[in-house]
């Protein structure tokens, strides 16, 4: 078995306990060696890292070396015949993934493999483009993404490391970006789908799931939480673009709200503590309080008076855009994340014969995200419905205190310092901002006087009683 | 970077996971030599369509329209237009003539025995004679394929010019169906 990782300062806490367990006479001498043995000595771990330091250094050189190969590529010489450019093209790409193939299984040098993979995935995508130059191809640009994602996609799958994962990500990300904010009749997806006789279907660039999905799972069994991480943002910018694909002509900021809450909901559908529920509560809750801090704004509101596409209000204060879109939208999705969710927990329960007590327990982990969700849907009717936005504006303020008061919640429940920082930080940056929109006009300095002085207290109140949890953990 | 040690704490996906992962590291050079052979097999088909069409095509030269010049030139490459760019005016309205419907365009020659201009259109391929095969895009144009001329960083402003003096030609290559590729720009 290898041996598990462990850095200098893991080290330094193992050896003082092992020392404490030796002299309570809780192990033996050999067994404090055989649990010293499961781990990394000093020397591996640094030659561990220092690799990995390299590696990482090489991998960006490479990522530079292939920016300055799109930048000639770019400069379009036209001295040179196109017969050449081809040969040149063709010969370097042949070149490069020859030079990797023969580093992988004639020197064993894995991780200098794959670094020229790598490489050789970044002349792929500069290839297209210069033939596309050499023959003034006149096509829609995004598909040069997608047929570059695809030929990247086997190097991610097969090779061991994050790299071609990031490239891959990158890529599909500026694809569907594009895709969907760029459409056009020649897009390849259309085209795609009007094979199977779809044609009226807008161009949601629905490729996507079937590129990154293969990835994630890949990320699932090779135990890398940042990878998975990686592919859920794109999954989750995949998901944030679909009401601009589907032309909604209203205003989908209550639906991207929901999709954070909604992210934090499937976290769920991960054992206590895996770190792969990680990505997905912080993916979920930098959407959510992200997207509330303009929606609990009045400002937002009228930010696009005229434009019904952007909803907003118009003249005489009537929130423009119908939208009943929306709400039924996020209740169809919320259906379908929620019911999967309940789903496997129902599962996985260990011979416990009651089905409430597992729900209970997830209603009572998630009554935010799941309050959040049921949120959106009214005030998203409540826009399609009565076209007012006091309301919506009102129940987002709410939603911002709930959320901040929810990851103060976490944070003191499960003893973690970052959900209940971000909390407080979040309570005291509604308050600065309701206080601008409020009262910076006619509050002056000391207004902002009593502000600041209100943070301040917050916040030495919140240091308070953080400390004395902590003094009471340390008594216990 | 990755490649840490699985992890116990299994996600609800593994099962699947497990067997495609091995799937392909069971098969991983193979996976390699196919992802080196779909890249360039993509490259490859990019490389043979346009050689094709500009070895075997017929070659017309068609004049390029003025276009806004804050449009024409942009960073690397000369957008051109032609008169045949617009849907004509008896077509509007048409229900066929909605966004990615392709549409056919007959070529003419001109009476100096070197331009040709464009015909009738129509939703079907002409019976006979050379014609340009295109697709609506929306607000009445139409886009061949043609419309993108590369040129090295700095060397598109005299087909700016031209362009705008109404003195810019465009050779195409067009297969029998109506498959157009540009060849070359002329300064007349």
């Amino acid at each position: 078995m290898d041996k598990r990782p462990l850095s200098q300062l893991q080290r330094s806490w193992l050896l003082g306990e092992i020392k404490v367990w030796q002299a309570q006479g809780l192990v033996r001498a050999e067994q404090a060696e055989d649990i010293l043995g499961l781990y990394e000595m000093p020397n591996e771990s640094a030659a561990r890292q220092q690799s990995w330091g390299l590696f990482a250094l090489r991998a960006v050189a490479a990522l530079f070396v292939g920016l300055a190969v799109f930048l000639v590529i770019g400069y379009n010489w036209t001295e040179l015949p196109t017969a050449i450019k081809l040969i040149i093209l063709f010969g370097a790409l042949l070149s490069v993934h020859g030079a990797a193939f023969y580093l992988r299984y004639r020197r064993a040098a894995r991780l200098a493999s794959e670094l020229t993979f790598f490489f050789g995935c970044l002349l792929y995508g500069a290839s297209i483009w210069l033939i596309a130059q050499i023959f003034h191809l006149n096509a829609h640009y995004p598909d040069g993404f997608w047929v570059w994602a695809l030929g990247v996609l086997p190097f991610a799958l097969a090779l061991d490391t994050l790299l071609l994962h990031a490239l891959l990500i990158a890529i599909l990300a500026i694809w569907v970006g594009t895709e969907i904010l760029d459409p056009s009749p020649f897009a390849f997806a259309r085209w795609f789908f009007g094979l199977l006789g779809w044609p009226g279907l807008p161009n949601g660039a629905y490729t996507l799931p079937l590129l990154a999905v293969p990835g994630l799972l890949w990320s699932y069994r090779k135990g890398s939480p940042l990878t998975a991480g990686l592919y859920v943002a794109l999954l989750t910018w995949w998901t944030v673009l679909q009401p601009f694909a589907w032309d909604w002509k209203t205003n989908p900021i209550f639906f991207i709200v929901s999709l954070g809450g909604l992210l934090m909901v499937l976290s769920e559908i991960h054992r206590s503590g895996s770190p792969f529920a990680i990505p997905y509560r912080f993916c979920g809750v930098l959407l959510t309080l992200g997207t509330l801090i303009p929606l609990s704004s009045r400002d937002y509101y009228h930010l696009w008076p005229d434009l019904s596409y952007y909803g907003g209000i118009d003249k005489n204060g009537r929130f423009l855009g119908p939208g009943i879109i929306q709400p039924l939208a996020i209740l169809a999705v919320s259906m379908l994340v929620v019911g999967g969710t309940l789903f496997v927990i129902l599962r996985r329960r260990e011979g416990e014969a009651r089905l409430t007590r597992p729900v209970r327990a997830f209603v009572s982990r998630q009554w935010l995200p799941l309050g959040l969700v049921l949120l959106m849907t009214l005030s998203s009717l409540w826009v399609a419905l009565a076209r007012e936005s006091l309301l919506p504006m009102i129940l987002a303020n709410l939603a911002m205190l709930a959320s901040a008061f929810w990851l103060i919640q976490v944070g003191t429940r499960e003893e973690r310092g970052r959900p209940f920082a971000t909390g407080v930080l979040y309570f005291l940056l509604w308050a600065v901002l309701r206080y601008f929109d409020l009262f910076g006009g006619f509050g002056g300095m000391l207004g902002g006087a009593f502000l600041f002085f209100l943070c301040g207290v917050t916040l030495f109140v919140v240091s308070l009683y953080w400390r004395q949890r902590k003094q009471r953990r340390i008594a216990l | 970077m990755t490649d840490a040690q699985p992890i116990q704490t299994s996600p609800v996906p593994r099962p699947f996971a497990d067997q495609l992962v091995s799937a392909v590291k069971g098969w991983e050079k193979g996976v390699l030599l196919a992802g080196i052979s779909l890249q360039l097999v993509v490259l490859l088909g990019m490389t043979a369509w346009r050689s094709y069409a500009l070895e075997r095509g017929d070659v017309y030269y068609v004049r390029v329209q003025p276009v806004d010049p804050r449009d024409l030139f942009r960073g690397d490459y000369v957008i051109l237009s032609y008169a045949f760019s617009r849907l004509p005016t008896e077509l509007w309205g048409d229900p066929q003539a909605q966004p990615g419907r392709t549409i056919y365009v007959e070529l003419v020659p001109e009476g100096d025995g070197k331009h040709w201009h464009a015909g009738r259109f129509g939703f079907r391929p002409p019976p006979h004679g050379p014609y340009l095969r295109g697709k609506i895009v929306g607000s009445g144009r139409i886009e061949y394929g043609i419309e993108s001329f590369f040129v090295q960083e700095g060397k598109g402003r005299r087909y700016e010019e031209a362009a705008r003096r109404g003195q810019l030609t465009a050779e195409i290559a067009v297969t029998p169906d109506g498959q157009a590729v540009l060849r070359n720009l002329h300064v007349n």
